[in-house]
């Protein structure tokens, strides 16, 4: 009887401990400077848990930015007192981080999450506050319809955009049978989702959706699925590590079809978990990626290489990623609305200076933002990426 | 579906198995010298996967690579018994798997200092490509796994069977008023038991790192293992083998055919329920001890 | 004197087992300690030997004081005991129980062991001296029988052999002949008179009589948790006190 509820009693343990291990905090502050008043704005990025692989070159990014300009002496003499906390990759935190930026920090502006679902789990609060937010995540459903979003704004690429992009591709090369395999949270299921509204109409048949969580580390059973059903190519919606483990699974079992990936894995811990598995892997992305080969009459290009050599830099030794680049441009869009609010700030005049932003070339595209439209981004944002020889090259196909 | 498909379920299932018996037998021999039930069993595999990623890096070949990073988590695990659990030798069981909850999270802390959070890897062991078995296939790396696992329990079964320290070892299981009065000192095998607690986590994580090194790896695969544990009774080695692998293939079936977001609670829910039923696992033996 | 007690006492909440039991036995004799049921007898070879301590008085063993002594340090002077209710190492073989005995004369350290590294030689010699403690209380057969199957008899000469294994300067036996037959304790007194012409010191606790006055060269006997009378079996015979104890209580006591 003794063992029998030490055991039990075990068990509850491990639940409590799960659950714990998920909850506690940290954060990181900037110097504050001792002139004119600091201008204050947040970013909660997912910097540690399953999307730190994201969130990590965000914080990187965003922090290089404020920087810079502190060093040049900041916004109208202004210093910027850029405070990022850590969301740990759960919506949960994402929303105290924000509660905790606009109530205790009085922050004019928020920048972040990476991820879609932490990023939803911030907008009614950004909403209620009205308090400006720019994500740098990807689902769609984070800015739109805008009108009801008046106060959220992102920069990566949406999903249908993404969507469309890959639609595109799947036309242009017969496809018409694919298996579409989303990581089970915002960010996949908001892929499935905009994916399957746009393949009807192109003809686009899904023979299958098998779903991973993102903390899973083998995909062969969902792959051996996926190869039952016989389709002409896979299509993956997720970010790294899963997505990883997807290509060594589909090498594992030896499948050839074409296996796209998404915008998703745009840094290089895609390619480091999935070793040669990572091979011959296409995905879309901004293109940041495909820097060096970029054209020099192409709007980004000068931005591009700025941004490139700045961030090996001041980050030597990281590789460059896509992600770093959304809140590069969310942060740099922050910082111009500040600028162009004048010695008196306030969350409103920001708000309405992000909605200003046009023909404004960016890392991730060329945004046009409107009252009707808070992401403002098209598909020539997109370039297409295969990966060979463990390097991202562009795919001209 | 084709009987390949199935095949590929069982050997997904067999070679993720391989690795939670590993992590289980860490639990059970810690288990049953102590009667701790050592959650920090799970950041051996961490602390295993990190140090072969840091050995790698520092151009060791890959026997070191191996060597090094089991030694160093079997010292790390007799260290952490010395200061944290031998002090404590008199508190109540639950104080002291209290103690090992503060001390994996403690680990995985210093983990996140010292390793970041990115995910890293090594290279897999063996090149070559997948291996075909009955239309399923595995990678080299996941025969190091099962390789891993037969190597642990043949060691395991050496020490214990076959060296007079192995005995002492299994006397202080058996019977501990008895063995300290054969001068067989139980602090000293609570030391060794966690020394190769750690060692056999550690290896798991070793042979694991190819696939994935990342701080906060262990807590995921450290449940599996003490699930595996429970299952097997706590006190058998071959109840613990074999509930690795259920639960491994339970796991694989479960995401074919349920979803791959309740494998967890599939086998949280088996365990549960198996306690329920019988309370000394599936191979235990009720109030008996044996290794 | 091999071992000292003095004023040695012990209670148990507020049941006092043992008070004020002075002693001493000298090396190479054969001790003996009797007593009626629940005198302290066990309880005295507990505190000699360490599995608990006492709390009060003292023990010298070998001139060493053991009081906060741990029970392994104490064996590693050289003391070593079987039980009255035997505490063998079940599941595992005959051998191996005595080969756990033997333990403390393996001299790779912990690290050396978790590495495997303890020598093969060492370990041959180990299994080679085993076997010699099985002959000589006449298990060689049951070797590789596991230990539980033994019937009772042999069980406790299996505890003998695994205390003989110690290399032990002093051993203990508590009640070594109960449950014995004729034929196995006459082997039993034998073996003891064997045991001590190796050299090593005796102390006995056990209710037969005729057993005790054959063997042992001085005698204690306890009652009640105290020291009644202490000599030579002729004296002991002769006590009052002692004759009053054991009659008095004749009708309690179990066959
Ligand atoms: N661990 C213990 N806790 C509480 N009381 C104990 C303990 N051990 C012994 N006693 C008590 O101490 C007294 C002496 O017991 P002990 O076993 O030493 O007697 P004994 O002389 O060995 O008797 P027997 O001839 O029956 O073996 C008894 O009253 C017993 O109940
Ligand atoms: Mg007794």
């Amino acid at each position: 009887m003794k063992k029998r509820m030490l055991m039990l009693m075990s068990v509850v343990l491990v639940f409590v401990l799960v659950f714990v291990a998920g909850c506690g905090s940290a954060s990181t502050t900037a110097p504050t400077s001792n002139e004119k008043k600091p201008f204050v704005i947040g970013a909660v990025f997912d910097i540690t848990g399953p999307a730190s692989s994201l969130g990590i070159p965000e914080k990187n990014s965003a922090q290089m930015l404020v920087d810079q300009i502190n060093k040049a002496g900041g916004i109208n003499g202004h210093k910027v007192d850029l405070k990022i906390l850590d969301d740990k990759s759960t919506p949960a935190e994402a929303a105290l981080d924000i509660k905790q930026l606009i109530e205790q920090d009085h922050v004019l502006a928020v920048i972040g999450a990476s991820t879609s679902g932490a990023s939803m789990s911030m907008v009614p609060i950004a909403m209620d506050k009205q308090i400006p937010m720019v994500s740098a995540a990807a689902s769609a459903a984070i800015v739109r319809p805008a009108s009801d979003h008046k106060w959220i704004f992102k920069t990566a690429q949406p999903d249908d955009l993404v969507a469309k992009v890959v639609v595109t591709y799947l036309k242009a090369h017969n496809i018409t049978s694919v298996a579409f395999m989303p990581v089970n949270n915002d960010f996949g299921n908001s892929g499935l989702k905009e994916f399957q509204a746009q393949a009807g109409a192109a003809g686009i048949n899904i023979v299958t959706v098998q779903k991973f969580e993102a903390s899973d580390t083998d995909m062969t059973a969902q792959l051996t699925k996926v190869k039952d059903a016989k389709p002409q190519a896979v299509i993956v919606w997720s970010t790294p590590p899963s997505a990883a483990y997807v290509a060594k699974s589909y090498k594992q079992l030896g499948l050839t079809m074409p296996q796209i990936q998404s915008h998703g894995i745009g840094n290089k811990s895609f390619i480091d978990v999935a070793g040669d598995a990572a091979n011959g892997v296409i995905f879309p992305a901004g293109k940041l990626l495909a820097v060096d080969t970029l054209s020099a009459s192409d709007p980004q290009k000068s931005v591009l290489s700025k941004y490139a050599s700045d961030y090996q830099a001041a980050f030597p030794g990281q590789a460059l990623s896509t992600f770093g680049g959304h809140a590069y441009d969310a942060t740099n869009m922050v910082l111009d609305a500040l600028k162009a609010s004048g010695d008196n700030p306030t969350a409103s005049s920001i708000r309405d200076q992000l909605e200003k932003i046009s023909n404004y070339p960016g890392i991730t595209g060329v945004f046009n933002m409107s009252p009707s439209e808070h992401n403002g981004l098209d598909t020539s944002s997109m370039v297409w990426i295969k990966i060979a020889n463990g390097k991202w090259t562009l795919d001209q196909n | 579906m084709d009987s390949s498909s199935l095949m590929q379920y069982i050997l997904t299932g067999l070679a993720q198995g391989g690795l939670y018996a590993l992590i289980g037998l860490g639990f059970v021999l810690i288990y049953n010298v102590t009667g701790i039930i050592n959650f920090v069993q799970g950041e051996f595999v961490m602390l295993g996967a990190m140090l072969a990623v840091t050995y790698e890096r520092m151009g060791l070949p890959l026997p070191l690579v191996i060597v090094f990073a089991v030694v160093s988590v079997a010292l790390i695990g007799a260290g952490l018994e010395v200061i944290s659990i031998r002090p404590a030798r008199r508190a109540t069981p639950l104080t002291l798997i209290i103690i090992t909850i503060g001390l994996s999270m403690a680990v995985r802390g210093i983990a996140l200092l010292i390793w970041g959070t990115d995910p890293l890897v090594i290279p897999a062991f063996s090149g070559g490509g997948p291996i075909k078995i009955l239309g399923g296939a595995l990678m080299p790396q996941q025969f190091w796994i099962l390789g891993a696992t037969a190597v642990s329990v043949l060691g395991l079964y050496i020490f214990l069977d076959l060296t007079v320290m192995g005995k002492a070892f299994r006397a202080c299981v058996i019977n501990k008023m008895g063995a300290s009065l054969m001068g067989i000192s139980p602090r000293r095998m609570s030391t060794l038991a966690f020394a190769l607690g750690a060692a056999v986590g550690a290896l798991g994580g070793v042979v694991f790192a190819p696939t994935l090194a990342s701080y906060d790896m262990g807590m995921a695969l450290g449940v599996k293992g003490f699930v595996a544990a429970v299952l097997g009774g706590l006190t058998s080695v071959p109840g613990v083998i074999l509930s690795g692998f259920i639960v491994g293939i339970g796991e694989s079936f479960g995401t074919a055919f349920i979803s791959s977001g309740y494998k967890d609670a599939i086998s949280l829910f088996i365990l549960l329920l198996v306690l329920l039923v019988r309370p000394q696992g599936l191979f235990g033996i009720y109030g008996g001890k044996r290794v | 004197m091999l071992l000292e007690v003095n004023n040695l006492g012990k209670s148990f909440g507020g049941v006092k087992a043992l008070q004020g039991v002075s002693f001493s036995f000298a090396q190479g004799q054969i001790g003996a300690l009797i007593g009626p049921n629940g005198a302290g007898k066990t309880t005295l070879f507990n505190l000699l030997t360490g599995v608990f301590p006492p709390s009060s008085g003292e023990i010298h063993f070998r001139k060493r004081l053991l009081n906060g002594m741990s029970a392994v340090q104490i064996s590693a002077l050289g003391m070593a005991r079987t039980f009255q209710n035997l505490q063998l190492f079940t599941n595992m073989s005959v051998l191996e129980n005595v080969m756990v005995g033997c333990h403390g004369q393996t001299k790779t350290g912990l690290l050396g062991a978790a590495l495997r590294l303890t020598s093969r030689k060492e370990e041959k010699h180990i299994r080679k001296t085993s076997l010699e403690m099985l002959d000589k209380v006449g298990l060689m057969d049951y070797a590789d029988s596991p230990a539980d199957t033994l019937p009772f008899g042999q069980k406790r000469l299996l505890e003998i052999a695994r205390a003989l294994a110690m290399r032990p300067e002093i051993i203990l036996l508590d009640e070594p002949a109960a449950g014995l037959n004729p034929t196995e304790s006459r082997f039993l007194v034998d073996l003891i008179y064997r045991i001590r012409s190796e050299g090593a010191t005796v102390v006995l606790v056990e209710h037969d009589m005729e057993t005790v006055m054959e063997l042992a060269d001085k005698i204690v006997v306890l009652d009640f948790g105290e020291k009644i009378a202490e000599g030579t079996p002729v004296e002991i015979t002769r006590n009052d006190r002692v004759i009053e104890a054991y009659l008095g209580r004749e009708v309690q006591q179990p066959a």
